[in-house]
């Protein structure tokens, strides 16, 4: 197929998973800072720092409050990686690269982008925000799920594919990375009850709780779930099944020797995980984070030099 | 009571009404239904044909402020119908302009003998805006230039079929032709019981096989070059290339190598291109030869072309007879190269290149329409009659300053089709007609074509982009009136010299039967 639908629809697959993950991201941040007390409610900032955003909000925001974050993440079209920027993206991916789609792809994807727009400009107070996230959430699943049900498995299906898995082991380990940012330290006692309820607020933004609680007998604590999301082998948001399934898909595609080897270090950061000492410390655990962001860069890279064009 | 009684066409021709408020016999069936069908029932029929193109996605782009917007495709129920024996004279006519027209721009491009023996004015030629020298000397496949042409046709008040224009260059509207056909069989199924009428699908077959026939390959890569997905016509080209099996590319997925060859590139590689559709003006195709900061084209393409390593659709340089100039001399044109009169009429054009046509266009203006010679789309036109004095005095310094750009023809009353207004009744609006032509080692022109409507009262302009719309437009073969060609024969089973070559039930064909007729 041509390169450049190739990549379309590479990146179709990229910014659907943004959005949805972006939107799992800001419900998983609000609802902890509803579970801590006041005197901790500070890290909105973190969330910036997190989707990669410092600069950009920099220079449009003065503080990092609560809402200054929200309009930043969710409908900012002046920031790449919001929302709206993404569905945006999104769409004119899709656009470009429709005549190779099954035509209800683009009917379905127009009407949840524009239903979608219009509420996320309608201003959002916070009880109807949790609501207006989870659609979004809802409909990026229901796009997936017409593609899986109604395309072709051809090269532009597993570009696709690729594409969503890669965007899905970023944001799994940008959202592991805000608890991170979250933790607590280990000399304030009295906040130990908050510990658990924080790690199962993050399993269950990855709607990953009932799968956790099938795999896991023990109780919620942080290693167990780090060890779920990073190693689990069948949970579908955990890092090792997304890379299992980047490469399956992988194979699938022309002339993917090089591509299929950039996966290996990628690999190894998960199989050799210290998942127990990274669950106590914070900065041990941001650190692990860049290494997993800094191993898909590398693998974006092979990508796009093995298949895309070289016009641009 | 029948509603055509209180139908007035109004001094004008309508394609279905005759002034007495009578269905024309080609319509009758179609007039005849439509009374059927209470006001409420006809409202249905149009909200039912609107949920159908936005349901199919059928969307032309509106580009403002740097965002496009889909629109859905404005369409109106009622068809126009033309009968089979007239529709066969007319595309007698298409095809020997066609044909004329060809030979013009590949005599142009080489010997230029119409310009040595005086038919043509050379100077209208050399400096007109769509006059390439650098496609000059090259042989083309065929010797044919224009491959696919969108020719205007319009009906004046007294019935006569005229030329408006031929666009030689890029011409868009037939998926929508095919498209309204697919809208009206879902909308109106019991109408085609009644009525034998030409099927329009075969075209991407024809077209395809056309672009096919233009390399010496059996199977030969054949690629459509859009501009892009902001561009007004993207769903056409995506459209055609999907109905081909074609692939739909871009200039920046194409490159010329050092050997000359234009290849895509794909996440296999490079693949050698053998034919290409294009659907980007000559201005921005090529870098190398065109305009420096094309962006859309592909540098060396026009280098591949002439090489002989590619072929494009239209070729670079076919729209020098395009223009309205041009147009103008056809009667001249199809004399010199066939020796035969036009089949299908020109309205009559004054040139103001032309000093006697030119007084007589000056002393005349306020009842004339003035055209620019190269535009299209109807940039720059004044229509005399609907023009303010200001407008006027202005249109006459312009066309002294320099009268070989402009053109004059008679204000025609344009013919109109029932159509639904506002208030859900039927009101006659007016409408023209583009046919398709496509030409290679033999020519072939679409079953009717797109009929554009003006949508408001009154109006004359058919744009989409600016309230107009479409109908279907049906050739319908009568048995009872024998037109030149016997009854029940379809252009499926007339070759091209106009033979029979079989007699079949038309309506009871299927499409497999259409196809394997086509193949034998």
């Amino acid at each position: 197929m041509l390169s450049r639908i190739a990549e379309n629809l590479y990146w179709l697959g990229r910014y659907i998973e943004r959005a949805e993950n972006t939107a799992r991201l800001f419900n998983v941040q609000a609802n902890l800072m509803l579970d801590l007390p006041k005197p901790y409610r500070f890290a909105w900032q973190s969330l910036v720092d997190i989707t990669g955003g410092n600069e950009v909000f920099g220079e449009h925001y003065d503080e990092a409050n609560a809402i200054n974050v929200q309009t930043f993440l969710l409908t900012d079209m002046k920031h790449a990686s919001s929302i709206a920027s993404s569905l945006h993206s999104a769409r004119e991916n899709l656009r470009a690269s429709r005549d190779g789609m099954p035509k209800e792809a683009w009917e379905e994807f127009n009407e949840f982008h524009q239903m979608t727009t219009k509420r996320l400009t309608a201003g959002m107070p916070s009880r109807t925000r949790f609501n207006v996230l989870n659609d979004i959430i809802t409909g990026c699943q229901q796009f997936l799920g017409l593609i899986a049900g109604t395309m072709d498995r051809n090269e532009g299906y597993y570009f696709l594919r690729l594409g969503r898995n890669m965007e899905r082991v970023d944001m799994t380990a940008r959202i592991i990375d805000v608890r991170s940012a979250n933790l607590l330290k280990k000399t304030e006692e009295d906040l130990t009850p908050y510990d658990s309820i924080q790690w199962m607020s993050v399993l269950k933004s990855l709607s990953g709780y009932q799968s956790y609680r099938s795999h896991t007998r023990g109780p919620v604590v942080g290693r167990e779930v780090l060890r779920f999301l990073v190693q689990n082998p069948e949970f579908p948001r955990s890092i090792q099944q997304c890379v299992d399934v980047v490469e399956v898909t992988l194979s699938k595609l022309p002339n993917h020797k090089t591509t299929l080897e950039a996966v290996t270090p990628l690999r190894e950061l998960i199989d050799t995980a210290p998942v127990r000492t990274l669950a106590d410390d914070s900065d041990r655990l941001h650190s692990f984070i860049d290494e997993v962001e800094q191993a898909l860069i590398n693998l974006h890279s092979a990508v796009a030099n093995s298949w895309f064009s070289v016009n641009h | 009571m029948s509603r055509w009684n209180n139908y007035d066409t109004e001094n004008f021709f309508d394609e279905l009404i005759n002034p007495e408020g009578k269905p024309r016999w080609a319509s009758e069936n179609v007039a005849r239904y439509l009374d059927s069908l209470s006001k409420e029932e006809l409202a249905e029929r149009q909200q039912a044909a609107e949920l159908a193109i936005h349901v199919m996605g059928i969307s032309f782009t509106v580009y403002t402020n740097n965002t496009g917007i889909d629109r859905d495709w404005p369409f109106d129920v009622v068809p126009r119908v033309i009968p089979e024996s007239e529709w066969r004279n007319i595309e007698r006519g298409l095809k020997q302009r066609m044909t004329a027209l060809n030979m013009f721009i590949n005599d142009i491009y080489h010997d230029q003998q119409i310009l040595k023996d005086g038919i043509v004015p050379s100077e209208l030629i050399l400096k007109s805006r769509d006059y390439r020298p650098e496609c000059r000397g090259v042989d083309v496949p065929l010797n044919i230039w224009a491959h696919i042409c969108g020719s205007d046709l319009v009906r004046d008040g007294d019935g006569t079929m005229y030329v408006l224009e031929d666009n030689l260059r890029v011409p868009s509207g037939v998926s929508y032709m095919m498209e309204n056909r697919e809208i009206m069989r879902r909308t109106f199924p019991e109408l085609f019981d009644s009525n034998d009428v030409l099927p329009v699908d075969e075209y991407p077959t024809k077209l395809f096989a056309m672009l096919a026939s233009l390399s010496e390959k059996t199977e030969p890569k054949v690629v459509v070059l859009t501009p892009g997905i902001y561009n007004s016509a993207y769903f056409e080209h995506a459209y055609l290339a999907q109905q081909m099996g074609a692939t739909l590319a871009e200039g920046r997925d194409m490159v010329v190598q050092d050997d000359d060859c234009v290849y895509l590139q794909t996440t296999e590689g490079l693949q050698l291109v053998d034919v290409i559709y294009r659907r980007i003006d000559d201005a921005f195709l090529d870098p190398e030869v065109f305009r420096k900061d094309s962006t859309l084209g592909v540098p060396g393409l026009v280098r591949a072309w002439k090489a002989g390593n590619v072929a494009l659709a239209n070729a670079p340089g076919a729209g020098v007879a395009d223009d309205k100039a041009v147009y103008a001399y056809l009667p001249e044109i199809i004399k010199y190269y066939l020796d035969e009169e036009p089949q299908v009429a020109n309205v009559p054009s004054y040139r103001c290149d032309q000093p006697e046509q030119l007084k007589y266009v000056l002393e005349h203006i306020h009842e004339l329409v003035i055209k620019p010679a190269n535009e299209s789309g109807g940039y720059g036109i004044v229509v005399g009659p609907h023009a303010s004095k200001k407008e006027l005095r202005e249109a006459a310094t312009l066309i002294q300053e320099n009268p070989r750009n402009f053109i004059a023809q008679p204000t025609l009353a344009l013919s109109t089709v029932p159509t639904l207004d506002d208030n859900d009744e039927l009101a006659p609006r007016h409408v023209d007609l583009r046919p398709f032509i496509l030409s290679g080692k033999d020519v072939y022109v679409t079953a009717g074509g797109l009929t554009r409507v003006a949508l408001t009262e009154g109006s004359l302009i058919v744009n989409s982009s600016q309230g107009g719309g479409s109908k279907d437009t049906w050739i319908v073969a009568d048995r009872d009136n024998p037109g030149p060609t016997e009854t029940g024969v379809t252009q499926d089973n007339i070759n091209d010299d106009g033979i029979v070559v079989a007699a079949t039930q038309p309506h009871l064909l299927s499409q497999d039967q259409n196809q394997s007729q086509e193949q034998s």
